[in-house]
């Protein structure tokens, strides 16, 4: 039997995987339907500070939407992406929920220029069936408060 | 720049060179005559609401500290810059202090530029330190709630430069019920582009059902029919631009008090700006900053309402970010096609003309000079490039 620590990571590696390979629908399905998804900028206050994304699923689906539109202009040629996750670590965990803290490293390819975006990550996974979906994540990226170009693909 | 070089940018029928956008001779041009001569935005006075408290933001392209004057509660705004051996003295984005102490050698200023301490001074004869504080913008005036401030000691008072655009900034002011406050930090973008192109992107309706036509299908599925914005736009004679003169203009999303963009961009009845680099959208105060003639930062501000609860508030910040912002699901479009896009094809220069002749047909000029058109006209780009072209030739040319 598999431990919590290998499904879980095995869960953030296919996450990521989807995105890699623009597969948004499927991404869409391994969030919940109350799920939130942000990147804050420095300490997270997203009732009294602005965020660079702070969403609920219904707004997940709009950039799908939008992604998937051919008007997106700014992911028209869409970015390229490798997604490197490391230092997994199962952070609490009960019946319920169980916290996940990981790093990730994303490499981006778009308009000829290779740009690295690095974060530390957090996830809420909720149990369901025999995987996970995702009731929180939240991307801390080293570079949240330095002035950014374009991060419209899916970090 | 030369009357005749200037003239030469701009023509009758208002073809713009694309020079204007490129030469870092006109960048440093810009520097010299516009920005170390206007009105320029420092802060808000949200920012700044006790004695001491500061921000650090640019004049032009150069790195200035805005105050709040221990003793006299006055603004000030100060270069930040040690007039010892040139240090910047403050790191921080914002904060309270009492003095700026130079890391370097240990030089420390008053909050309001003073010259009070030098390490070790007797290796100094006959420094007059009443002549060494920290350098300061020599006029800070501040209007609804807005402080600007200008390098030159003369010139028009900022009621006189704001003219017009001065009842449009007490609307902005007056938007929540006790006011604004730029109290829920900035969305900071940067693009390998020309400070202008955000400028007059701020007021172009005709990009709109183009540039952003991903965002209106996004739009259509929230509120489940076609967004009525662009046929507002195209027929809708109550939307319409405004060159309010001094290099200003405003579109009116109908009346300016109750209008709305029907967008989802933030409740602001009107698209403002203020020449040269002060804008507001949406719900955001947008400040861009020129760093070189093919680099530039912008930070957008949202602006929170005084006396609306948190989860209004919210509200607010939830709005501006589906649209603004590096991840927004609109800027970013902007920044591609209207930033990105203009400036790699800008390269191709044997034709180095653009054409911002919109609508100069059908404009209408009122008998207080202002001039009205269209939703989708060049009216506003038009109203900057005459100020711009006096401002940068010294001269009265009519365009």
């Amino acid at each position: 039997m598999t431990s919590v620590q290998e499904q879980v990571e095995q869960f953030l590696f296919h996450e990521v995987a989807l995105l890699d390979h623009r597969d948004w629908d499927t991404w869409l399905e391994l969030y919940a339907d109350d799920a939130t998804y942000s990147i804050p900028q420095g300490d997270p206050d997203h009732a009294r500070k602005v965020s660079i994304v702070f969403d609920d699923k219904r707004r997940l689906v709009e950039r799908v939407i939008r992604l998937k539109s051919g008007f997106a202009y700014s992911q028209e040629p869409s970015s390229i992406t490798v997604h490197l996750v490391g230092n997994v670590m199962v952070v609490k965990a009960d019946e319920a929920s169980i916290q996940v803290a990981s790093s990730l490293m994303v490499t981006e390819v778009r308009r000829g220029r290779q740009t690295v975006y690095a974060a530390l990550v957090s996830h809420t996974l909720r149990p369901s069936g025999d995987s996970f979906l995702i009731a929180g994540k939240e991307i801390r990226l080293a570079n949240s408060e330095v002035p950014l170009g374009n991060l419209t693909f899916i970090v | 720049m030369a009357l005749t070089e200037a003239e030469k940018l701009i023509t009758p029928d208002w073809m713009v060179h694309g020079s204007i956008y490129t030469d870092p001779d006109v960048f440093a041009a810009e520097q010299d005559e516009i920005f170390r001569h206007t009105w320029l935005f420092v802060a808000h006075e949200s920012q700044l609401q006790n004695r001491g408290d500061y921000v650090t933001t640019y004049a032009g392209t150069q790195p200035v500290i805005v105050t709040r004057g221990s003793d006299d509660g006055a603004y000030h705004v100060l270069l930040n810059r040690c007039r010892h051996r040139g240090a910047a003295v403050c790191q921080s984005e914002e904060g309270n202090a009492a003095f700026f102490r130079c890391a370097y050698h240990g030089w420390t200023y008053t909050n309001t530029g003073e010259l009070r301490g030098i390490t070790y001074d007797q290796g100094y004869e006959g420094l007059d330190r009443s002549k060494l504080g920290l350098t300061r913008m020599p006029r800070v005036d501040s209007f609804a709630g807005f402080v600007f401030a200008s390098f030159d000691e003369d010139g028009p008072t900022l009621m006189e430069h704001l003219g017009h655009a001065a009842p449009y900034l007490e609307l902005v002011a007056a938007q929540g019920p006790d006011g604004i406050r730029l109290s829920a930090g900035s969305h900071q973008i940067a693009y390998d582009g020309n400070w202008k192109l955000q400028v007059e992107n701020t007021i172009d309706n005709y990009h709109f059902g183009f540039v952003h036509r991903s965002f209106l299908e996004v739009l259509a599925d929230r509120i489940g029919s076609p967004p009525p914005i662009i046929k507002n736009i195209l027929t809708n004679e109550e939307w319409r631009t405004l060159d309010l003169g001094n290099g200003h203009s405003v579109h009116e999303f109908g009346d300016p008090k109750t209008g709305n963009n029907q967008g989802q961009l933030g409740d602001l009845p009107f698209n403002l700006i203020i020449f040269p680099n002060l804008c507001f959208v949406g719900a955001q105060l947008r400040h861009v900053l020129p760093k070189a003639a093919d680099r530039t930062e912008v930070r957008l501000y949202p602006m929170l309402h005084e006396g609306e609860s948190e989860a209004f508030n919210a509200s607010i910040l939830r709005t501006h970010e589906g649209f603004y912002g590096p991840a927004g699901m609109g800027g970013s479009d902007d920044v591609e096609v209207a930033f990105d896009r203009v400036s790699d094809g800008m390269r191709a220069s044997e034709q180095d003309w653009l054409v911002m002749s919109r609508g100069l047909h059908r404009e209408q000029a009122e008998p207080d000079g202002r001039i009205v058109g269209r939703a989708d006209d060049e009216v506003p780009q038009r109203a900057f490039y005459r100020q711009w072209i006096r401002s940068v030739s010294r001269e009265e040319i009519v365009r």
